[in-house]
């Protein structure tokens, strides 16, 4: 592994510091389960690499006012187990499951899994149907951003060079249901062919979000007035929104298929869950 | 370098690592732990798996300089009083281990899913060694291994 100075963080005020010092140079290192596999193929080849999980502020994970907090750090079995979700959220529960292996869940975390903003990363469909705001800091001070402007391209974010993301917050669906589908090479354990998630409110609106179908994860939220169950026009509006390429994973063509199937799904069961 | 304290199989250590070390080029190369395997070096395959503070990850994705202040568990940890432990004798009488690359970490899952959950149905097993590849005996009897190991340790045979 090429050679970098591991700096360990226990404060936030620390954190931004350095990270205002070094700026281009640093990486933020959460669980590393990207980081380090991106610096081992040499990748990236950062000089300072600056451990936040020591700060406690990052590991909160709980409901306020009817407003989920997941803290930056929080790792994904830790989503998995907690037992305060409100209802209407289990396309994350449901997202987080199949990502990675159970010992990646110990490490990986939700901030990571966000801000290294892979087409095909798993939480970024369900935040995305959820309406999720991503909040952060820099020395400039606080702001969030909502999810849906969050991801600019392939491993790219609107974050600053200097910036962390300290939490993610997810509105109450308020008697809305939600759903994820992914569809990869083998079950589990491996990046999604194609990830989606589908959301619909009390009164019916549809939010459907996509992931390794186009630069970064996306959001259709305007399906011209189709009922759920005209599928058809669903998948037709679905179609134009979607960019899909040939990878090592899938071709272009299969992943427009999937598209249409696992959005075939993820109506069937958003109808049964509003009935339910 | 930077000195940290960790305890290992139970023993405290202080000792100076390089920061760009793995935990698993520490516990190899540097404590002669060498029970724990490399595979892929890329969180894939599981052959690294050791217990962290409890829970199972892959060492070959934790730098040394992290896990200051941890407890670590390798599979050299495994065995009790010069014994070897229930899920160890279990994985032996049932064919679980073929060229045995695989087993370290696959022992490591599986103690850390028996710390969690003493009883796991079938499902949670496959669960909990989903992130541990074997390409020799195609897992059926490692999971009748876990399986059986749990019933003894439940039956205080530990
Ligand atoms: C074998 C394997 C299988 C995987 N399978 C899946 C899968 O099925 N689905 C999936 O979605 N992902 C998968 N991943 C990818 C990875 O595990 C996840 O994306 C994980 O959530 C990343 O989180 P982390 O804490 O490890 O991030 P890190 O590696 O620590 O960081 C990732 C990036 O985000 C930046 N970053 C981290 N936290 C912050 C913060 N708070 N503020 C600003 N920047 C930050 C880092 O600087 C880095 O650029 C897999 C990885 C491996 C190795
Ligand atoms: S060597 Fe660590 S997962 Fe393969
Ligand atoms: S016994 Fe050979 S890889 Fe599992």
């Amino acid at each position: 592994m090429a050679t970098f100075k591991y700096l360990r963080c226990h404060s936030l005020d620390e954190a931004i510091d350095l990270l205002a010092t070094h700026a281009r140079q640093a990486r933020i290192l959460a669980g590393g389960t990207d980081l380090l596999v991106s610096i081992r193929d040499g990748l990236e080849s950062p000089r300072y690499l600056i451990d936040i999980k020591p700060i406690a502020e990052l590991h909160t994970l709980a409901l306020e006012d009817g407003l989920l907090r997941i803290g930056a750090s929080v790792t994904v079995n830790q989503l998995i187990d907690f037992e305060h979700l409100p209802a209407g959220m289990d396309a994350i529960t449901e997202a987080a499951s199949c990502l990675a292996s159970y010992q990646i869940r110990n490490r990986a975390t939700v901030g990571g899994n966000i801000c290294n903003a892979s087409p095909a990363c798993d939480l970024g469909p369900p935040l995305l149907v959820l309406g999720a705001k991503v909040e952060t800091i820099s020395k400039r001070g606080r702001r969030t951003i909502p999810i849906e402007d969050f991801f600019e391209d392939v491993k790219v974010t609107r974050l600053e060079p200097d910036e962390i993301v300290t939490a993610i917050l997810i509105p109450s669906p308020r008697g809305g249901v939600s759903t994820f589908l992914k569809r990869s090479r083998i079950k589990g354990h491996d990046l999604a062919v194609v990830n989606a998630a589908g959301a619909v409110t009390k009164d019916g609106n549809l939010r459907m979000a996509f992931g390794a179908v186009a630069p970064t994860p996306i959001l259709v939220d305007d399906f011209n007035g189709a009922r759920l169950d005209d599928t058809a026009r669903i998948v037709d509006v679905l179609m134009n929104a979607i960019s899909p390429i040939d990878d090592v994973r899938a071709s272009a063509v299969y992943r427009k298929y999937m598209v249409e199937a696992l959005a075939k799904k993820i109506l069937e069961t958003l109808m049964n869950r509003l009935q339910g | 370098m930077k000195s940290i304290s960790i305890k290992i199989n139970g023993e405290p250590l202080a000792l100076d690592v390089e920061e760009h070390w793995t935990l698993l080029y520490l516990l190899r190369e540097h404590l002669a732990l060498t029970g724990t395997k490399e595979g892929c070096g890329r969180g894939e395959c599981g052959a690294c798996t050791v217990i962290v503070d409890g829970k199972p990850i892959n060492s070959c994705l934790v730098l040394a300089p992290e896990v200051d202040g941890c407890e670590i568990t390798t599979i050299e940890g495994e065995m009790r009083n010069g014994r070897l432990s229930p899920l160890q004798e279990a994985f032996i009488e049932m064919g679980a281990i073929q060229c045995g690359f695989c087993t370290p970490g696959m022992v490591m899952s599986a103690r850390a899913l028996l710390m969690r959950n003493p009883d796991p149905s079938e499902d949670e097993i496959v669960e909990a060694i989903c992130g541990n590849l074997c390409r020799c005996t195609g897992y059926e009897p490692i999971i009748r291994a876990i399986r059986e190991a749990a019933k003894r340790e439940r039956n205080h045979e530990r």
